[in-house]
């Protein structure tokens, strides 16, 4: 019981320091601004929106799009604006995009983003066979990752990301740690 | 130590990990068999068979005909693996609570929905009970020894690398064909009819069992009659659930062309114009040939040609990580009957980290720490050990260091189960 004890203890602690590990030393990209669609719509003309990121050094865009029969392999433009300039654009081809794929598009980190609008525009030269992106009335779906590399403002970020998670999904953290509790509980009344 | 312990603890670490770790697979195979309770609703409407519950019976066509559906790739399982998580996912998604069919629906990277830890505990559940109850039956199998001993099988059925990564991490539904595998030997001495049905009842889940098939029918047929009857009987019964695809060729396209039926004839010896001598098909017929003169009197000599086949199978080949549980519970059954022999237990610890290093080198994000991805999505952006390791040596060296060490510890310990059948 001892060993076993031992064993599945250093499991737990392995996964849990390593998990931490990996979060705070090897990670640079990390989230700053989700949103989710609800359906896919035609891309008949450029395809604007904005958002505001969280914050500074915003460098990857996450755009689930659709190529239907993986038709289009036209060139595509994806253009990120501050106040109307231009400050990074990104050429693709259809080639690139999936029948539904999570496009990704990775720049030099933008500083001074926090709290500035960012507009996002994809166009392209042949409307023809239109790809699709997944939106709702407002905005489209995406994921924003921003680089960070300061410590210190990742474990801060990391344990106000997780304190969310854990609201978020309050009733099964709390069902979880209950069926933990209850394995527990058996092992230690057999060994009584 | 007593099993209920065992169990408890095992159930601690296994629930501990399921909602913090994800591999694609097994969301993959809810989002292909959603479709089954979608057709079957649909048809639940009317008192006539509508063509639409027809069309998604046969999941084959009907990702031919739809394959806008099919943007997660085919389905590559045989029908059975279909039908039972079809019929799992009505359950799993009462459990799983909003936006989990949404969920499915998303990219494989989609580790950021606010449910995540939720809908990853749930899916993992049906890979994570079949495991337990297979620890059941391997406890079961092994009566003829110390409790002592059978504590120690089960302690290590569930707290090895393999049994860790391929169900806990991953939530494999191999797990599931494994079990019938285990079944099928716990019912051979008495119920073989039983045996040889479960057998090609985890052949219509898992192809796989079907190479251990002949081994039963010569253990459980006392006359080659009746070995040829068991043989054909098992065969029946995977026969009897692929019959209704057998005219799909998108059947043979998704399940015959991928996977272990392609990869059995990749290790080969040419012999000139053109022709090749197939390594695995050749020593599967020894095997046989073996087992035909040696007359399979126990159980535990069953198990060992179980354990032979199936792990020259895996080893053999370029293996998917959760290939290893197949022969798994044959090997811990093997090694609790030799417990008292050291090297016994040296050859198993090379094997567990032959097949760990060659999983993590795999060129594959979410074999390596991208399977921590629901912690912190950021990981995925991450290089993988693979890509890291480019830089200072070739990598896939590496990877066949590790699996030439799988190879031969798991040939080793083979070799000491043949002994034992002497």
């Amino acid at each position: 019981m001892k060993k076993l004890l031992i064993f599945e203890v250093s499991v737990i602690c392995l996964f849990i320091f390593s998990s931490l590990f990996v979060t705070v030393f090897l990670v640079r990209n990390r989230l700053d601004t989700q949103y989710f669609g609800e359906r896919f719509v035609k891309i008949e003309k450029p395809f604007r929106f904005s958002f505001t990121p969280n914050h500074d050094n915003i460098n990857i865009l996450i755009i689930p799009l659709k190529n239907p029969g993986l038709i289009n392999k036209s060139e595509f433009n994806l253009r990120i604006f501050s106040e109307d300039n231009i400050i990074r654009e990104i050429n693709f081809s259809g080639y690139n995009v999936g029948d539904p794929s999570d496009v990704k598009f990775q720049f030099e980190p933008i500083t001074n983003t926090k709290n500035e609008d960012l507009d996002i525009e994809i166009s392209s030269d042949d409307y023809q066979n239109p790809i699709l992106i997944n939106t709702d009335n407002n905005r489209p779906s995406f994921r924003a990752y921003y680089r960070s590399i300061n410590k210190k403002e990742i474990i801060d970020e990391w344990a106000n990301a997780w304190g969310k998670r854990f609201i978020n999904n309050f009733a099964f953290f709390v069902t979880w740690f209950l069926l933990l509790t209850i394995t527990v509980r058996i092992a230690w009344s057999e060994k009584k | 130590m007593t099993k209920k312990q065992i169990f408890a603890l095992a159930a601690f670490v296994y629930l501990f990990l399921a909602p913090f770790t994800f591999h694609p697979d097994i969301k993959t195979i809810f989002y292909q068999s959603q479709f089954l309770s979608q057709g079957i609703f649909n048809a639940s409407t009317s008192l006539s068979i509508k063509p639409e519950l027809v069309e998604r019976f046969n999941i084959y066509s009907f990702f031919a005909a739809n394959p806008d559906k099919a943007f997660l790739g085919n389905f590559v399982y045989p029908p059975l693996a279909y039908f039972l998580f079809g019929i799992f996912f009505i359950p799993v998604k009462l459990l799983a609570g909003t936006g989990f069919v949404e969920w499915l629906g998303m990219g494989n990277d989609s580790v950021v929905v606010p449910h995540i830890f939720q809908y990853l505990f749930v899916i993992k559940l049906p890979a994570i009970i079949a495991h337990f109850t297979t620890g059941y039956f391997i406890f079961k199998l092994l009566q003829g020894v110390s409790l002592q001993n059978q504590n120690k099988a089960l302690a290590l059925w569930f707290f090895n690398p393999i049994s860790l990564y391929t169900v806990g991490f991953m939530g494999q539904i191999d797990s599931i064909a494994v079990l019938l595998t285990v079944l099928a030997l716990f019912l051979a001495k008495k119920k073989s009819i039983y045996a040889t049905v479960l057998l090609g009842l985890g052949a219509a889940f898992k192809t796989y069992p079907l190479l251990i098939l002949p081994f039963l029918a010569i253990y459980s047929g006392k006359t080659w009659s009746k070995k040829l009857l068991s043989f054909v009987l098992g065969f029946g019964t995977y026969l009897l659930f692929i019959l209704p695809f057998i005219t799909t060729p998108a059947f043979y396209s998704s399940t015959f062309v991928s996977g272990l039926s392609q990869r059995l004839f990749e290790l080969k010896l040419y012999v000139g114009f053109g022709e090749n001598i197939l390594i695995v098909p050749a020593i599967l017929i020894v095997l046989f040939l073996f087992a035909v003169s040696k007359k399979l009197e126990n159980i535990s000599q069953l198990s060992n040609f179980f354990l032979a086949t199936l792990f020259i199978v895996v080893a053999l080949v370029h293996f998917h990580p959760q290939w290893a549980l197949w022969f798994l519970p044959f090997l811990v059954i093997l090694v609790i009957n030799k417990t008292k022999d050291s090297s016994v237990w040296v050859a198993l610890a090379l094997l567990f980290l032959g097949w760990l290093g060659t999983v993590l080198l795999f060129d594959d994000k979410f074999l390596s720490w991208g399977i921590l991805a629901p912690i912190d999505p950021g990981i995925l952006f991450l290089p993988t050990l693979s890509e890291l390791l480019h830089r200072f040596f070739d990598p896939l060296l590496a990877q066949s260091i590790f699996h030439t060490l799988m190879l031969a510890s798991g040939v080793y310990l083979v070799s000491k189960s043949f002994k034992e059948n002497e």
